[in-house]
């Protein structure tokens, strides 16, 4: 009886883990691409090494993108200090590139769109983090991420290639500059 | 110089000697050796030093080495590679554990290592897919993973690690993110504790005193109101219960000096900075719906307070409820209940005198009783933590009680004139102790 015990925990952790990378892996294979721009700020972790952090142009929602139920519980939430689970639904700009069409704090049903957390508001716009605020990279090429490259024109911007699978989640596959 | 155990175990291989050569019989051999008692079996620190320590440092360099984030290698295969060696770590574990009974610090170093290698999985999930979540989560998967292979096994090592994860979680919710793990001190001691019981071992209660001593400032300070003081001090009123019934067991005794220091220190240290006006003042009761989260809060507050009380009626069982009175434990208690009452009822400066007061004047006839009951039984250290309380109560009431400069030199004189009775009443007690025969 022990034994099947001892080899029940010895599963958890790797169940554990499996769960965690299982996920992202599903949308990184079936996901839909999506280009998101952003800028690059300093990089360090002393566990899962060097990495950029990463700001979106979606990060911050005009309240005017917000559905009425979200704006109500922003309210009251806001009192209580507590991030709110809410969903960006995304659409293409001329360039490729997504930007927010609504703000919802419902799954919609069907569509390209990303899940993500309400952490402040402000008198004009939502903050939002997606959980793909940080960008690991082998060490010594995050730093180099934080400039731009020769030969680019100075409003070139990075821009994260993003899977985006069922449920709205979404995992970062490459990065590229714009032009 | 030969330790205690040392002798004892010369003594006893000289009685077989003796007996064997007839110099004394069988029955006077048995007798010589019942006044001492057998040793207890050490641990053996080399194969854990060797091992576990190895086995940690092992999986912390793993961990770094992964941190690299090689992008030549895909990112499946290094999953992979991981993941394989967690469970290739754990299955050597439990066969050397199982083929060689003999070696199971070896076994359970191997072990320790695949648990490691579990916690380097869970950093290379979040570099591989640029997770960007709540980080101290990941100590806590981590610590639960640890703890549900140290239950299973069981294992002391994994005790270890998990009260490294468990504090490290606790510490940078509270740290980084101004939140309280409430859950991190229950999780330490129902996981720890469950280890302990198993394993009947020696060290763990030291790990989870040095966790709770690590883990419970750093929640508390950010826990509103009075809260946190409060918890500090039926925390420490707790960790004294369990050591008063711990002690009555001889393998438990070493562990349980190290949970009543550390009580004490919790409990009494923040006693003395709530004496202290500036303090004091911030004890402000936390009205329930005022704060965040408040009910939460009063809920874990006084379901420590109610652990507390059960520790201690436990613990009167044994040594009984006179001898924890004298020796000061209970006492210890009794002034954070009062404490705890006075701070209740603050309105406004004059209630924050009361509370410092009051504090003062119970930590002085603690201090008083602990040196007078040091002195006539001759133990030095309740007469030193009398001592030292007195010094401490000195310099709070230089700073809080008196205005007048001559009032704060004399409660000095007085405190060194105290010192120096003490100093003669306890040489004095000890020389009629021992007896005029072995004086010089």
């Amino acid at each position: 009886m022990r034994k099947w015990f001892q080899w029940a925990a010895v599963v958890s952790q790797l169940a554990v883990i499996a769960a965690m990378a299982w996920p992202r892996e599903w949308a990184l294979r079936t996901g839909q691409p999506t280009w998101i721009r952003t800028a690059p700020l300093d990089p360090r972790d002393p566990f899962r090494g060097d990495f950029v952090r990463l700001h979106y142009d979606i990060s911050e929602v005009p309240l005017g993108s917000c559905s009425e139920s979200l704006r109500k519980a922003l309210d009251s939430r806001a009192q209580r200090k507590e991030a709110l689970r809410v969903f960006a639904v995304l659409q293409m700009d001329e360039s490729g590139v997504a930007k927010v069409q609504a703000l919802l704090d419902r799954e919609p049903e069907g569509g390209l769109y990303l899940r993500g957390r309400a952490t402040g508001a402000w008198s004009e716009h939502v903050m939002v983090e997606y959980g793909l605020e940080t960008y690991f990279t082998e060490q010594g090429q995050a730093v180099a991420l934080e400039r731009r490259p020769e030969g680019l024109p100075e409003k070139a911007r990075l821009e994260m290639e993003v899977m985006i699978g069922s449920g709205g989640v979404g995992v970062i596959r490459s990065h590229r500059w714009s032009r | 110089m030969a330790s205690i155990k040392d002798t004892v175990t010369w003594l006893r291989g000289e009685l077989e000697s003796w007996v064997a050569d007839g110099t004394i019989d069988r029955a006077t051999a048995e007798r010589i050796g019942a006044r001492y008692a057998t040793p207890t079996p050490s641990l053996p620190w080399n194969v854990l030093l060797f091992a576990g320590l190895g086995a940690a440092i092992l999986g912390c360099g793993i961990i770094l080495v992964m941190a690299y984030n090689w992008e030549a290698i895909p990112r499946l295969a290094k999953l992979g590679i991981l993941g394989g060696s967690t469970l290739a770590a754990h299955a050597a574990g439990l066969e050397l554990r199982r083929r060689s009974p003999r070696n199971t610090q070896l076994a359970e170093g191997v072990s320790l290592l695949g648990s490691m290698l579990f916690g380097a999985s869970i950093w290379l999930v979040a570099q591989a897919y640029h997770l960007d979540e709540h980080y101290p989560d990941a100590f806590l998967i981590w610590g639960l993973g640890a703890a549900a292979v140290g239950l299973a096994i069981p294992s002391v090592a994994h005790g270890w690690l998990c009260a490294t994860a468990f504090t490290i979680w606790g510490m940078s919710e509270s740290a980084d993110f101004g939140e309280v793990a409430y859950g991190a001190p229950l999780l330490l001691a129902g996981s720890l504790g469950a280890i302990v019981w198993m394993t009947r071992s020696r060290s763990l209660p030291i790990a989870i005193a040095l966790a709770l001593g690590l883990l419970l400032p750093s929640g508390a300070a950010a826990l509103p109101g009075n809260a946190g003081w409060m918890l500090m001090i039926h925390y420490g009123s707790l960790l004294i219960g369990i050591a008063s019934f711990m002690r009555q067991h001889e393998r438990w005794r070493g562990a349980a000096r190290a949970l009543s220091v550390l009580g004490g220190l919790l409990s009494l240290g923040t006693l003395y900075l709530l004496s202290f006006a500036d303090i004091g003042e911030e004890a402000i009761p936390l009205r329930c719906g005022q704060e965040p989260d408040s009910v939460i809060t009063i809920l874990y507050l006084y379901g420590t307070l109610a652990s507390a009380f059960a520790a201690w009626l436990f613990a009167a069982k044994r040594p009984g409820l006179r001898a924890l009175a004298l020796e000061g434990r209970l006492a210890v208690f009794l002034i954070g209940l009062v404490a705890h009452g006075l701070t209740v009822h603050i309105h406004d400066e004059r209630d924050v005198r009361i509370l410092t007061v009051s504090i003062l004047v119970m930590l002085l006839g603690l201090a008083i009783h602990w040196m007078l009951r040091g002195c006539r039984s001759g133990e030095a250290g309740m007469t030193i933590e009398g001592s030292l309380l007195l010094v401490a109560v000195g310099v709070a009431s230089f700073f809080e009680l008196f205005e007048s400069l001559v009032f704060r030199g004399l409660a000095f004189v007085s405190v060194g004139v105290v010192l120096f009775a003490v100093g003669w009443a306890f040489t004095r007690s000890t020389r009629e102790r021992v007896g005029p025969e072995l004086q010089p």
